[in-house]
Formats: structure tokens, C-alpha cells, sequence
């Protein structure tokens, strides 16, 4: 009788270790990679630039890293905070420079990259012979590999003597008179103890982004308009309304989740600008002397640049000390990004795009209750 | 809009139905007429630089210093010899400079083997992976599945800036950064967007299929590959596509790991190597190299681009993202 009692269980208790083996075993299996992949190239990485930040971590000897403390966060905070055996620390200004000349370029260039695109979207959804065409060539730029939208803007712009398109074009004018690609200065304008110089190399970066940098809100916005319902416009002809009025009152009102969707994606790609500026002139002109020992001190840097020039390797030293550095300018990188990503999910929670994280929540909340 | 102004609109609307078919039968071509005309001046201009590149990459050096202006078409006709000097290090006898860039089909070759295994092999990989997470998130049950899905949704609001110096440590500890490939593969795999698309898009798969499925004996790798792969080739398509134009565009992910080690060039991607090209023949008569090599960059993405436009541009409308 006991012994029979026992093998019931047995067999229970082995059926459900069996039973569940089976079931989370293979939702594992399914799973495994992708989560594998994200604990070692997302969560490992993400502590460990943080842990990085405070030390003073070398890519070439990982064995002798040292706390520092908030030492590089004070570097970048604190304009008088020097590094102990130095007279001087010009990574306050290098950083600042950078982060004026990236915020600058959002403010200027996203109501572009959203106007311009909405405007040609609403010409595209009025359905004029070939409009298919139309949005392809219109979308073609944004798939152009930055090497050789660099070459060709490189080519547009060059001076005279070294046969720049523009230049030959339109002898004599401003593109003619205008050494885009040298020191030379707009205009320059002082925030605090730091002189911002804007450089004239600013015109090609912003016609490259101008020319391939909006694509995608094109595409989103005419996806958006073409599901407005057709009776709203019938109906509000019948209201009197003229084009302009349509426009205002019932196209922008239907696209609102695609316009917070694409202005707050277009910020936060600007906010990443690298490649531009890399591609067309290093991130140069380097003219501040002053800051020589200082990374990406360039008149055109932004904050990636910053971060690039420390951790891609082609400065050894600059790699070897200030890694740290880099890792700590990334992470407030991240926190500003972070939390325009928060608002933007926030703000289109009950939109058909980009809810996802508020409709996680509410799922979230249901299931911790 | 709510629905009760919807419903008085439209009753507004009815009584006056044919003076309005008439209003609109008039209106309506003009402004088809209007932005046919603007589209068509803005697409000349927006499509000038791709002509521009074609034939100034095409243009020989002598040519490029005396006669600038002939830009469409150059004084002395076609010629390859910007090709010529990037692939063969054939450099013309009129040449004034002599950049020594020791740059030819050797390295190139590489490059584009390199360009290719990531925006192909890479992305194969990463949309296999996704698809097979998504499978797990969607159709098969398991505790605290909501929950990890949830966080996984949660860290998407963490940019990729944060994680690629840890990344790069990881990287240049395993010794990757001499190795092709696989450090440029690798650290995708765990991207939650592209997983996040597909399972949206498996959701909308009815469940029941999967269940009579299962009645019929199939496994779940069976369905996976027999069922869900096949109805959701739309997605994996997209987000293949995606994947191809961002894997073969990438530049800032190759330089960091491959960029400054000038000697092992081999290792470099198509964009890292243009990169270094613009840098030696920027600012002189020389750039129709430079552009010979962006038309050896742009050429596999706009076949592709041309090919699939219509997919490409419907998938991004649908998806709702950003390259």
C-alpha cells in the first residue's frame, strides 16, 4: 500500500518536472539566442560602461583599471576641475562646444526635416500622375551610404580651383566666394566662458542632412495622410472650408501620432549627427589651439563626435587615458536620449504608433495586481 | 472627431451633393496639376546629385582641371579612369599627384565581401533569431512571459550609445577586432526592435491555425517553419530589407572596432574604406575617385532600392520606423 502511494507521487511529482522541462525547455530553446544575445550585448554592456565611467580603464590592459571616482563627470561639469599633474583641462570647453553645436543643429534643422517632408507628402497625397514615382525618387536620398553622399557633397562644395560643381556653376556668387571646406569663420557668438565659433563647413553639413536626412518622415507622413478618412475632407468642403483651412483643421489633427513620432525620432537623430560631419571635413576645422590636447575641439564636433574621437582608436593615447571620459559623456548621452525616448512614448500612448511602452504598462500593471 | 459632429457633417453634406461634385470636378485637376508641377522641379533637383556622381566619377583628370563646367558631359567623353585608380592603382600619366592611397581590388574586394556578410549574413542571422523569440512570445506559454516581454519593451527607451563602449570592451577582450565579421554581427543579435515588430506582426496570426496544427501532431519547430515563417514573410522581409540597408550603410560600429588599424585593412567594411578614400582625395582634382568609390558603395543598395522600393517604402510606412 505504501509502496504504491509512493510511486503515485513519483510518478506526479515526475510528470510535472517532465511536463514543465518540456514546456519552459522549449520556450528556452526558442529563446535562448536572442536572450543570450541581449544579456552579452545589451544589460552586460550597459553596467559595464557605467562601471567604466568611474574608472580609468584602458582598452589595451584591462588588468590595471582603478576606481576614479566621478572624476570624469567632474571633468565635464566643472570647468576648473583639473587632472591631477595637469595645468589646464580643455575637455569642459571641448564638450560644451560640441554639445552647443549639436543642439543648435536639432533646433535649426528639425522643423525642416518635419515641414519639408510634410509639405511634399501632402503634394503626394493629392495623387498626381505618377505619384508612386514621385515618392520613390523623393525617398531615394535617405538610402545613400555616407561615404558617398560625403564624396558627393564634397564635390558640390569644393572651391573653384579644385573644381567644386557649385563653384563652376555660379561663378561669382556666394558659393564661388566661400572656402566651405577651410577656416573660415560666420560668425561667432560666446555661452558662458566658451567661444562657439560657427564655422562656414556648417552649409554643406546641413544641405547633406537637408538632402538625405528626412526619408523616413516622408514615407510615415504619407502613410498618414492617406488613411485620414476621405469623408472628413467631403465634409468639411461642404463647411466651407478652403485648403489651407483642410490642412489645418483636418489633416494635422489625423496625423498627430505620426508628427510626435517624427519629430521626436528626427530630434533624437540629430542628436546623434556623426557621420555628416565626419565624412565632409574630420569634424574640422580644428582652429582653438587651446584645445589641441582636447578631443574633437573641431569647429563642426557634436557629442558622438566627442565620444567617437576618444574610443575609435585613431588618437592611441587619447584612447588609452580617457576612455573613462568617453564612456562617461556616452552615459549622459544616453540619459538625454533616454528621456526624450520616455517623452515621445509618452506622449503617443494612445496613438496607433508608438504605444508600446505605455500599452506594456497597462498590460504590466494588470498582471502585477 | 467624435462621432455625433462626424454624423451632423454628414447630414449637412447630403442636400448638397451636386453642386459639390460640380466644385470639385473643377478644383480637383488644378491642384493635381500644381503639385505634379512642383514635385517634378523638386525631384530634378533632389535626383541631380546621383546624376552628378555617375557622370563626374566618370570623368578623366584632365578634364576635370580644365574644363570644370562640363559636368553632364565631359570634354573628352567618358572615361574610367577614376575606376581605373581606385581598383588597379592605375594612375594616368597627366596625373599631377601621385596619391599613393595602396588602395586597389585587393582591399576592395575584402570591403565588399565584408559589406556583404553583414548586411546579408548579418542580417539572415538577426532575423532568425528575432523571429524564433517572437515565436516563443507569442504562441508558446510560459511564466512570466508578460513580465519579459515588458522589460524587454522597457529597454528600448535606452539608446544604443549606452551599450557600445561596453560592447567595444567586449570585443577587443575576446580579440574580435582582429577577426572579421563576427564583431560586426554579434552585437545585434539581441535587438529588441526588430523582434518587437515581428511579434506584432505574428500576433495577428490566429491562433487557431497553430492549435489545429498542433492536433495534427506537428512539432513547434514544424510550425515555426512550415507555418509562421511562411505567413509572416512580409515582416521578415521588411525588416530583412532593413536590416540590409543599415547593416551595409553602417559607420560608425565598423570604425570603432577596425577603423584605425591601417595595416590590417582587410578586416574593414565597405564604408570604413570610403571613408578613408574621401579622406586622401578630398579637396583636389582628384575627387571623381572619391566618387568612384561611392558609386561602388551606392550601386548594390540602389538595385536593391529600385527593386523593392515599393516594399521598402510600404514597409517603413507600416512599421512606423525610422532607418
Amino acid at each position: 500500500m505504501s509502496t504504491e502511494l509512493t510511486l503515485q507521487e513519483f510518478y506526479r511529482r515526475r510528470e510535472r518536472t517532465v511536463g514543465g522541462l518540456k514546456k519552459y525547455g522549449l520556450a528556452l530553446l526558442f529563446l535562448a539566442p536572442f536572450l543570450i544575445g541581449f544579456i552579452v550585448f545589451f544589460i552586460y554592456p550597459l553596467f559595464y560602461g557605467i562601471y567604466i565611467s568611474f574608472t580609468n580603464f584602458n582598452l589595451s590592459k584591462p588588468g590595471e583599471t582603478k576606481m576614479v571616482g566621478f572624476q570624469w563627470y567632474a571633468i565635464l561639469f566643472n570647468r576648473n576641475y583639473v587632472i591631477k599633474g595637469t595645468k589646464f583641462s580643455p575637455f569642459f570647453d571641448s564638450y560644451w562646444k560640441a554639445f552647443i553645436h549639436t543642439i543648435i543643429f536639432v533646433v535649426i534643422m528639425v522643423p525642416i526635416a518635419i515641414i519639408v517632408p510634410l509639405a511634399l507628402a501632402i503634394l503626394i497625397n493629392l495623387k498626381p500622375p505618377g505619384y508612386k514615382i514621385f515618392r520613390c525618387l523623393v525617398y531615394m536620398p535617405a538610402i545613400v551610404p555616407l561615404a558617398c553622399s560625403g564624396a558627393i557633397f564634397v564635390m558640390l562644395f569644393n572651391p573653384a580651383a579644385a573644381s567644386g560643381i557649385l563653384a563652376t556653376l555660379f561663378p561669382g556668387s556666394f558659393f564661388d566666394n566661400i572656402k566651405f571646406f577651410q577656416d573660415s569663420v560666420w560668425f561667432s557668438f560666446k555661452v558662458g566662458p566658451i567661444n562657439v565659433p560657427i564655422v562656414y563647413a556648417w552649409i554643406p553639413i546641413f544641405f547633406m542632412c537637408f538632402w538625405g536626412g528626412w526619408g523616413g518622415n516622408f514615407i510615415i507622413f504619407s502613410a498618414g495622410l492617406e488613411n485620414v478618412p476621405k469623408s472628413l475632407y467631403e465634409a468639411s468642403s461642404v463647411d466651407g472650408c478652403n485648403r489651407w483651412n483642410k490642412i489645418l483643421h483636418v489633416t494635422l489633427p489625423n496625423i498627430k501620432g505620426q508628427l510626435v513620432l517624427c519629430t521626436f525620432t528626427t530630434i533624437i537623430g540629430y542628436m546623434g549627427l556623426y557621420g555628416q560631419n565626419y565624412t565632409l571635413i574630420g569634424g574640422g576645422p580644428y582652429m582653438d589651439k587651446l584645445l589641441i590636447s582636447a578631443p574633437a575641439y573641431g569647429e563642426t564636433s557634436t557629442l558622438i563626435y566627442f565620444i567617437q574621437a576618444i574610443v575609435d582608436g585613431s588618437n592611441t593615447t587619447m584612447q588609452a587615458k580617457f576612455y573613462g571620459l568617453a564612456s562617461a559623456a556616452s552615459i549622459i548621452y544616453a540619459i538625454l536620449v533616454g528621456i526624450l525616448t520616455g517623452i515621445q512614448q509618452f506622449l503617443s500612448r494612445d496613438k496607433k504608433s508608438g504605444t508600446i511602452i505605455s500599452e506594456r504598462y497597462s498590460k504590466w500593471i494588470r498582471v502585477v495586481q | 472627431m467624435d462621432q455625433s459632429s462626424t454624423v451632423k457633417l454628414h447630414e449637412l453634406r447630403l442636400p448638397s451633393r451636386n453642386a459639390k461634385k460640380q466644385r470639385t470636378m473643377i478644383s480637383f485637376p488644378v491642384g493635381k496639376l500644381v503639385s505634379f508641377i512642383i514635385l517634378t522641379v523638386f525631384c530634378i533637383i533632389w535626383i541631380s546629385p546621383f546624376i552628378f556622381l555617375f557622370t563626374v566619377s566618370l570623368r578623366n583628370q584632365t578634364d576635370a582641371m580644365l574644363y570644370p563646367k562640363e559636368i553632364l558631359y565631359p570634354h573628352s567623353g567618358y572615361s574610367f579612369e577614376s575606376y581605373e585608380i581606385i581598383l588597379l592603382g592605375k594612375y594616368p600619366e597627366t596625373s599631377e599627384q601621385h596619391i599613393t592611397t595602396g588602395v586597389t581590388w585587393r582591399d576592395l574586394v575584402p570591403w565588399i565581401l565584408n559589406s556583404c556578410g553583414v548586411a546579408i549574413g548579418g542580417t539572415i542571422i538577426h532575423v532568425l533569431v528575432a523571429a524564433f523569440a517572437a515565436y516563443a512570445f507569442t504562441f508558446l506559454d510560459f511564466k512570466y512571459r508578460n513580465v519579459l516581454f515588458t522589460f524587454l519593451i522597457f529597454t528600448m527607451v535606452i539608446p544604443g550609445a549606452a551599450t557600445t563602449l561596453g560592447n567595444q570592451t567586449t570585443i577587443f577582450g575576446l580579440k574580435w577586432n582582429k577577426v572579421p565579421l563576427v564583431g560586426l554581427i554579434l552585437p545585434g543579435i539581441g535587438g529588441v526592435y526588430g523582434m518587437y515588430l515581428i511579434k506584432t506582426f505574428f500576433s495577428g496570426i490566429p491562433k487557431d491555425l497553430i492549435e489545429s496544427a498542433k492536433m495534427d501532431g506537428y512539432s513547434d519547430f514544424k510550425i515555426f517553419f512550415k507555418i509562421v515563417l511562411p505567413l509572416g514573410k512580409t515582416v521578415l522581409l521588411v525588416q530583412g530589407l532593413f536590416g540590409f540597408m543599415g547593416g551595409w550603410n553602417d559607420l560608425i560600429w565598423p570604425q570603432m572596432l577596425y577603423g584605425a588599424d591601417v595595416k590590417r585593412k582587410d578586416l574593414w567594411t565597405l564604408q570604413v574604406g570610403m571613408a578613408y578614400l574621401l579622406g586622401k582625395f578630398r579637396s583636389s582634382n582628384t575627387i571623381g575617385v572619391s566618387l568612384a568609390g561611392g558609386v561602388i558603395c551606392i550601386v548594390p543598395v540602389l538595385i536593391v532600392y529600385l527593386f523593392a522600393a515599393n516594399k521598402i517604402v510600404e514597409g517603413m510606412a507600416s512599421a512606423g520606423v525610422k532607418r
